[in-house]
């Protein structure tokens, strides 16, 4: 009867730790969608800003046709694409390549750098890319616990048994990582 | 265009001519309050002695002696607690006017847009509401209030010593009351250079490098635990928050290098708070700051130029953390 019980409960805490286990790596997935979905916000942040950025620079400096049209197809693209399509990536990086550029136009056209729509553009840019930055490495964080959960052990046992597989970390521009030298 | 006069545009030549006549006025004003007391002294001196005199006559007679004792002892005891808080008077009037007549043209002539209030300081209610200490004080004081901006960013700083009371009990069952420092130092508050709505803290970590990986996994029993990547930041502290990505756009790579310097600068104790859009950070300082010494003349340059330091030290916290930088959409 002892022994029963002793087997018992050994079964019980066995599948009440399976249970917690299961319970954790759903609870980390859902942490890694819940982060990519903000990141998905900050990118279409940026998408509604393309038209009011291109119309302003496009008043002052007409014949950058080249950087005005790529920007515009670009943001075509990405809107068109599955949110988590290789196509959908490449494009936000084309996006995030752009952009920066017709922010440097208005180096060579003073009028369009002292515009005051133009001037709130830039701040807005600013202000998004810094979301969108924080919004990935969140991501990236998630990533990495959920990463961790089904990559070690034991957790990784109740992972393989449930089909929960490691996911890739966004990649982060390498302007992003640089820390500059601070002398204080 | 920055108002903020930085070390390098305005000299110590520059500030020492315009204060100086101020500082001659003040030692003229400490001289003779220490003529005074040396007359006082001496009137003091001569009264013990006068009572003492009378007290070893007492010795003389057997029924007189004790009290002749007491006599002696008490005319020392009392010249001696009369000249101390006659010095002290002195002393609090002369410290009062250096601080608000020199220091206060000292802020001025290094960062025209602060203001220097001597005897104003942090309020215990802001000082709860900052969340740095969880504990609340029960003898709380505050001084040496500076306020105003430096550059756009509004900045706010003073001495604080907050304490509580703790009991003990002995052997006896004797009970008896003593102090315990929550902190002693500078508290900041200053206007952080972008806007956000959650709340952010920033913690000496003492879990993690006094038990590794075990010290680790008992912070995030403590829950909003936000680890981030930079290894030595995360060695040295501690951070939680409201909202993950908010804590993120605070600490970026950049601000946390910026805040793992300021914090080593000030002995690895410091702690920050990030709300409603405001920095509020703890500088713990053994010392008291922004005294002048009464023995020392007024009119001495070292003095001026050691309270000169310890303003400059807390000024250049907004350049250390880039405070002025206003890019983004808040200005």
């Amino acid at each position: 009867m002892d022994s029963l019980m002793i087997v018992g409960g050994i079964i019980v805490a066995a599948l009440i730790m399976l249970a917690g286990m299961y319970n954790s790596h759903i609870n980390r997935r859902n942490q890694v969608d819940l982060a990519f979905a903000a990141v998905d916000v900050q990118l279409k942040k940026r998408w509604d800003l393309v038209p009011n950025l291109v119309d302003t620079v496009k008043a002052y400096a007409a014949h950058e046709k080249e950087t005005l049209t790529a920007v515009v197809a670009a943001r075509t693209e990405a809107m068109r694409a599955d949110s988590d399509s290789q196509q959908r990536f490449n494009s936000e990086r084309e996006i995030a390549r752009l952009v920066p550029s017709l922010m440097a136009i208005s180096e060579s056209y003073p009028e369009l750098k002292a515009n005051g729509q133009f001037l709130n553009l830039q701040r807005t840019l600013t202000e998004i890319e810094a979301q969108i930055s924080a919004a990935r490495r969140t991501y990236n964080s998630s990533i990495m616990e959920y990463n961790n959960g089904v990559q070690m052990f034991p957790s990784n046992i109740v992972a393989g048994a449930f089909g929960f597989q490691a996911r890739q970390a966004l990649e982060i521009p390498h302007s992003e990582r640089q820390v500059r030298n601070v002398s204080i | 265009m920055s108002q903020s006069r930085s070390k390098e545009n305005v000299s110590w030549d520059q500030i020492w001519s315009k204060l100086q006549p101020l500082a001659g006025e003040l030692e003229v004003m400490r001289q003779d309050q220490l003529q005074k007391l040396r007359d006082f002294a001496k009137k003091i001196s001569l009264t013990v002695l006068v009572i003492s005199a009378i007290g070893m006559l007492m010795l003389i007679s057997d029924d007189l002696q004790v009290f002749g004792m007491v006599v002696i002892a008490a005319s020392m005891v009392i010249g001696c607690l009369v000249y101390h808080f006659s010095r002290g008077g002195h002393k609090s009037d002369f410290v009062l006017r250096y601080k608000s007549q020199l220091m206060r043209g000292l802020v001025k002539s290094l960062e025209p847009q602060m203001d220097y209030h001597p005897t104003a300081g942090i309020s215990r209610s802001e000082y709860n509401s900052y969340g740095l200490y969880k504990t609340r004080p029960d003898r709380y004081h505050s001084e040496d209030l500076f306020i105003g901006s430096i550059g756009g960013t509004e900045l706010k700083f003073a001495e604080v010593h907050a304490e509580v009371k703790r009991t003990r009990r002995d052997s006896q069952g004797r009970t008896s009351t003593y102090w315990v420092t929550i902190f002693k130092g500078v508290i900041l508050q200053a206007d952080f250079h972008k806007e956000f709505y959650s709340w952010t803290t920033v913690m000496p970590d003492v879990a993690e490098k006094s038990f590794g990986w075990f010290g680790r996994k008992f912070q995030s029993l403590g829950g909003n635990l936000v680890r981030l990547e930079c290894p030595e930041f995360e060695r040295d502290f501690v951070v939680r928050s409201g909202d993950q990505i908010e804590a993120r756009y605070i600490l970026t790579p950049d601000m946390q290098e910026r805040l793992l310097k300021l914090h080593r600068r000030f002995g690895a104790q410091s702690r920050f708070v990030f709300s409603g859009s405001k920095l509020m950070m703890s500088l713990p300082v053994s010392g008291n700051l922004f005294e002048p010494k009464y023995d020392s003349a007024a009119n001495c340059q070292n003095q001026l130029k050691r309270i000169t330091h310890e303003m400059q030290g807390l000024f250049s916290i907004v350049e250390s953390l880039n405070l002025n930088t206003r890019i983004w959409s808040k200005q």
